[in-house]
């Protein structure tokens, strides 16, 4: 019997182990059924807009030759130059070779700011210093200048038209240049230090009295170049040769930058000087500005977001919408598609180029929102930055900013509407789980 | 003797393996509380309506009553396992009939004389099991109109270790004294998305108490037997460890995991019983018990539903042709009951009851006077209003119930 009993024990040890591999799910209506962790949406929180001006941007060698002025409704003159310096790795030209004509050919690269349908100017200048930083990091600045010379080579009026036309002709058949293909050809100019210590390069202005567009060439050297035409002379026929020379650079200097300068017609702006100076929204009408070239960031903050533990408990953050309003502006093509995001601390100076959230990289994304006659907003998921900002002891005084990709080579500008008018204004909306 | 400890030793493995071994429900009532309750007896009485708290069990392990193993035979060894199967059909307004299957260990007991007209029982069974699993439970996400789905689940239950002494204090009269430890492990898991982002929180509550309780039989004529249980009130202990994940895109990471972290105790009541058997002759056996826990007086909450005053009635009726008869079918015992439990849960003003009838057959095995016990139970739980559901409940218990001769000397060995 004894015998009999642990059979059985052992026996059922192990089905016991083994029946039932568990509770089948219910899709029974359980409407009594209490759930212990709720989701809450939250949009209520506090917002601080403000504005502030990098002291500088580096503008080298941005792909782009930006030339133009205008005067922005909202925020005053702007004024963008471009400097480059032309070079080449050939210098050889055939002693027969005469010259035919220059010209300087400038490719569109499609970027365009303002009203195109007015006349824009351009003087060409040639600079008449050193193509060289001069600073420590080898770099050119949107606030830097090179000498050049006053009276310019020439000068180009012309409407833009940066989708219908290829390029910019500029005629420059003028004694700098046929010199210089002179001093080429009879090798008094023999390799890039001689071609820069005649020739450092140009400056490309737009008049002071201009209020057109602003318009972006292209320095690529397949699209923009200096053109010498010449041909040999033959006993049966002019046969025409081109010589190059292009923005491709020769030392370790930038071979190009960009020049901005502005006056900002909002007087609290204008009076910024230094980059840990901001005005706030509610200092300039409820508003934000963010333009590049000239270098106006938006920064934002959120003061009172650690109350969101006090008030609703413990929970987990599931998603953190920033979404940013603009006002005034034309049409959608003048507003970047996305707008980076950075971290400042308190001086704002950067100290996180970028954000992540889940992983990846993250800016804030243009989405027009059909139903509602075309509003268009700004829409970024910070929840990962949200937690931490929660989380974070002790705090940290940084805050997030907000800019156009494109701001070292455009002039686009965005403005933030930090009013709460209608529902798709500037605010953070966070789906709170609590339990 | 040896043997038998080493029985004893085998015992307590195979407890500690029901202990671990999967629940008796998949009824969505067993969130409330700490699970449904099983009232499950031991060996026969599972038969006779779940009654015995006056039935004199020489033979059989009655858990009803610790006063029942007063007289205990004084040579035997008894050990009584048991198998419970129990097939369910849920149902209510807005889904009808779904079917849920569960098996498992439901009990393991022994008993044995202790000192002459004393015996002992130790018993591990069920005292509730928690088995549920819901999905597609809808809430609005405040201060929108998006939806969040939540599914819950929890599985687990309450155990109870029943260590019982009886003790015949005359022809007449036995006394006797119980003590359960419960414990036991309850998991609950829930999760809340909107869309593939949510949270999934995973709570182990542990539970561990003792509790008390007395009882007596007497014999108030030579046919009827009355018998009186008291369980005293106790609160079990209970600890709380939970996990939080955060899911994003479908995929979960942890947030968060706190351990230890003490939680409200759980109260079981008050209770008072009472039961009557008769025996006509030979032949019969009725019984009947009745049995009132006092909720109220715990004083407890739960999110759902209020605890509310309990009361189970039942009744059974036995019959065996012939105790001593040479011939097999003669000896088979024939059982049949009824038991009703009003349920300790109130939701909505509607009371979660439960009623059941049973047939038993119990096939006598070895010469020692063991048994191999078959039930059948038809149950019926709750009530189909609006939003609470109805459970039918067909259970099945398989119980062998084996005797050995305890301290019996070998001259062979």
């Amino acid at each position: 019997m004894r015998n009999i009993f642990f059979i059985i024990s052992t026996f059922l040890l192990v089905v016991s182990c083994s029946t039932n591999d568990g509770v089948d799910t219910f899709e029974v209506g359980s409407g009594f059924i209490p759930v212990n962790a709720r989701i809450i949406q939250l949009d209520t929180f506090e917002i601080k807009l403000s504005t502030f001006k990098l002291d500088s941007i580096n503008t080298s060698s941005t792909g782009r030759a930006l030339v133009g002025k205008y005067t922005d409704p909202e925020i005053g003159e702007v004024a963008a130059a471009t400097y480059f310096q032309l070079s080449t790795t050939s210098f050889n030209i055939s002693e027969d070779a005469v010259l035919d004509s220059v010209a300087l050919i400038l490719g569109y690269d499609n970027y365009y700011y303002s009203d195109t349908l007015r006349v824009n100017n351009i003087d060409f200048h040639l600079i008449n210093e050193e193509f060289d930083p001069d600073s420590d990091d080898d770099a050119f600045y949107n606030i830097h200048k090179l000498s050049y010379e006053e009276t310019p080579i020439t000068t180009r009026n012309y409407i833009p038209e940066p989708f219908t036309k290829d390029s910019l002709h500029v005629s420059m058949t003028t004694p700098l240049f046929t010199e210089l293909f002179s001093a080429i050809q009879n090798e008094e100019i023999e390799d890039q230090i001689d071609l820069q210590d005649r020739f450092p390069g140009l400056s490309l202005q737009p008049k002071a009295t201009d209020n057109g567009s602003v318009i972006g060439f292209s320095t690529d050297p397949a699209e923009t170049f200096l053109r010498f035409f010449y041909y040999i002379p033959n006993e049966l026929e002019q046969e025409q040769f081109t010589y190059d020379l292009a923005i491709t650079g020769f030392d370790q200097d930038p071979a190009s930058f960009i020049n901005i300068e502005a006056n900002n017609s909002i007087a609290d702006l204008e009076a910024l000087e230094s980059q840990e100076e901001l005005v706030l929204s509610t200092n300039i009408d409820d508003r934000s500005f963010i333009q590049s070239g000239v270098g106006y960031l938006s920064k934002i903050e959120f003061p009172s977001i650690r109350e969101i533990v006090e008030i609703q408990g413990d929970g987990v953050v599931l998603s953190a919408i920033l979404q940013i309003k603009p006002i005034n502006f034309n049409d959608t093509e003048h507003l970047p598609e996305e707008l980076s995001i950075s971290v400042v601390d308190l001086n704002n100076d950067i100290v996180e180029t970028s954000i992540a959230n889940k992983g990846s990289l993250v800016a804030a994304q243009r989405v027009t929102i059909e139903e509602e006659f075309n509003e268009i907003v700004y829409q970024v998921d910070i929840a990962d930055y949200i937690t931490a900002k929660i989380e974070e002891a002790p705090i940290l005084n940084q805050s997030l900013v907000l800019f156009d990709p494109a701001i070292s080579n455009s002039v686009n500008r965005v403005i933030v509407d930090g009013s709460s008018t209608t529902e798709y204004e500037t605010k953070l909306i966070i789906n709170y789980a609590v339990y | 003797m040896f043997k038998n400890i080493i029985a004893l030793v085998c015992f307590m493995c195979v407890s500690g393996a029901l202990a671990q071994s999967n629940t008796t429900t998949s009824s969505p009532y067993s969130l409330f509380g700490l699970g449904t309750q099983s009232n499950t007896k031991i060996g026969k009485f599972n038969g006779l309506g779940k009654t015995g708290i006056a039935v004199k069990s020489p033979g059989f392990i009655n858990i009803a009553n610790p006063s029942s193993l007063g007289g205990f035979n004084s040579n035997l060894f008894l050990f009584d396992i048991g198998i419970l199967t129990e097939i369910s059909t849920f149902s209510d307004d807005n889904v009808s009939d779904e079917s849920k299957v569960n098996a498992t260990l439901s009990n393991l007991a022994i008993a044995f004389p202790l000192i002459k007209k004393a015996g002992m029982g130790i018993s591990i069974t069920r005292a509730s099991s928690v088995g549920y699993s819901l999905s597609g439970i809808e809430s609005v996400i405040e201060n929108t109109t998006q939806l969040a789905i939540s599914d819950v689940s929890g599985f687990g239950g309450i155990n109870d270790l029943r260590f019982d002494f009886g003790y015949q204090v005359n022809d007449k009269l036995s006394l006797g004294l119980k003590i359960s430890y419960l414990w036991g492990e309850i998991e609950e898991e829930e999760t809340i998305v909107v869309g593939n982002n949510g949270i999934i929180l995973e709570d182990v509550n542990l539970y561990s108490g003792f509790q008390l309780g007395l009882g007596f039989q007497f014999q108030a004529s030579k046919k009827i037997l009355v018998g009186a249980v008291v369980d005293f009130d106790t609160s079990l202990k209970g600890t709380n460890n939970q996990f939080v994940s955060q899911i994003y895109e479908g995929i979960p990471s942890t947030i968060s995991f706190t351990e230890e972290t003490s939680i409200s105790n759980f109260d079981y009541p008050l209770a008072l019983g009472f039961g009557l058997s008769y025996l006509p002759n030979e032949k019969l056996l009725v019984t009947l018990d009745y049995k009132h826990y006092s909720w109220d007086l715990t004083d407890q909450e739960d999110s759902i539903g209020v605890f509310v005053d309990q009361t189970t009635i039942g009744t059974g009726v036995e019959y065996v042709p012939k105790t001593n008869s040479l011939k097999y079918f003669e000896r088979v015992n024939y059982r049949a009951g009824v038991y009703y439990d009003s349920g300790y849960l109130e939701i909505d003003n509607s009371k979660i009851d439960n009623i059941s009838g049973v047939l038993g057959i119990g096939l006598p095995i070895g010469k020692k006077g063991g048994m191999l016990n078959f039930s059948y139970t038809r149950g019926l739980r709750g009530a189909s209003d609006e939003v609470l559901v109805e459970e039918n409940i067909n259970q099945f218990n398989i119980n062998l119930s084996l005797f050995d001769i305890w301290f019996k000397k070998r001259k062979y060995d």
